[in-house]
């Protein structure tokens, strides 16, 4: 007989639901294990496309990362393949100018990819998150 | 100490790699705050007016900065990762969403739409404080 052990959620019968979905925990289902999150600044040279900063990840894999980051003085996070919103309304969105294009990893590094189109160089930082193992 | 729950075939005791383990109180997880769904409906050029931008709010009042994820059903039905550059044969839209300490807002950008286009989502806000 295989063990087991779960939590449903509220209202849900542990001994009988099988949606992953109506549980908090099973331990059939693998969960999302952040494996270690940590943060980086670095400034944007200003006028320059395609800067990408470096972190080590020091795991023997290549693993899954998810990132945000922050301009210094705004009050704003954004993700990859995003950026920072000024102004919007119907007819137009003007940006911070920090595009964070994308992340990247292999087995030693997290890459973090950034445009700044703005004529002064900015401060940011990232939080970054080391997640599961992609291989 | 900790608990630990391994992946079958592999060793509890001992195990240290987390491709191994299906939970280890060593590693943190991300803690469900809020989900949810709304639309974006853009106008195009119904009112003459060429609208090409539209947005949504969603307030969480956590008062920092949380782990956040939303996906796009766009125009042509299938479902998109946010932030997104994407389109059709002539079409483009542009989603991407912003977070404070306070809410998510969430814009949608479009080009060359013969008709007013709705954009469908799901967000999932975590508990998970971003620390920024």
């Amino acid at each position: 007989m295989s063990q087991k052990i779960a939590v449903s959620k509220i209202g849900e019968d542990v001994l009988s639901v099988s949606d992953p979905n109506d549980f908090i925990f099973n331990s059939l289902f693998n969960t999302f294990k952040i494996i270690l999150s940590g943060t980086k600044s670095h400034t944007l040279a200003a006028s320059t496309n395609n800067q990408t900063i470096t972190q080590a990840h020091g795991q023997d894999f290549i693993p899954l990362i998810s990132a945000f980051v922050i301009v210094d003085g705004e009050t704003q996070v954004f993700i990859p393949n995003g950026y920072g919103v000024l102004v919007a309304s119907a007819k137009v969105l003007i940006t911070n100018g920090v595009f964070f294009n994308y992340i990247e990893a292999d087995e030693d590094n997290i890459y973090f990819n950034f445009n700044n189109t703005n004529g002064s160089s900015k401060d940011i930082i990232i939080r970054f998150f080391v997640l599961e193992g992609i291989e | 100490m900790k608990v630990a729950i391994s992946k079958p075939t592999y060793p509890v005791v001992g195990e240290t790699d987390p491709r191994n383990l299906i939970f280890s109180t060593e590693y943190g997880t991300l803690k469900y705050f809020a989900t949810g769904t709304f639309e974006i409906y853009i106008d195009g050029d119904l009112c003459g007016n060429l609208e090409s931008v539209g947005g949504h709010t969603i307030d969480h009042n956590l008062g920092y900065y949380p782990f956040v994820e939303i996906y796009v059903g766009n125009p042509i039905g299938s479902y998109e990762y946010c932030p997104t550059k994407s389109g059709g044969a002539s079409t483009y839209w542009d989603i991407t969403y912003i977070i404070t300490t306070t809410y998510i807002r969430v814009y949608a950008q479009i080009a060359g739409f013969s008709s007013q286009p709705t954009f469908y989502f799901k967000y999932f806000i975590y508990k998970n404080d971003l620390d920024l």
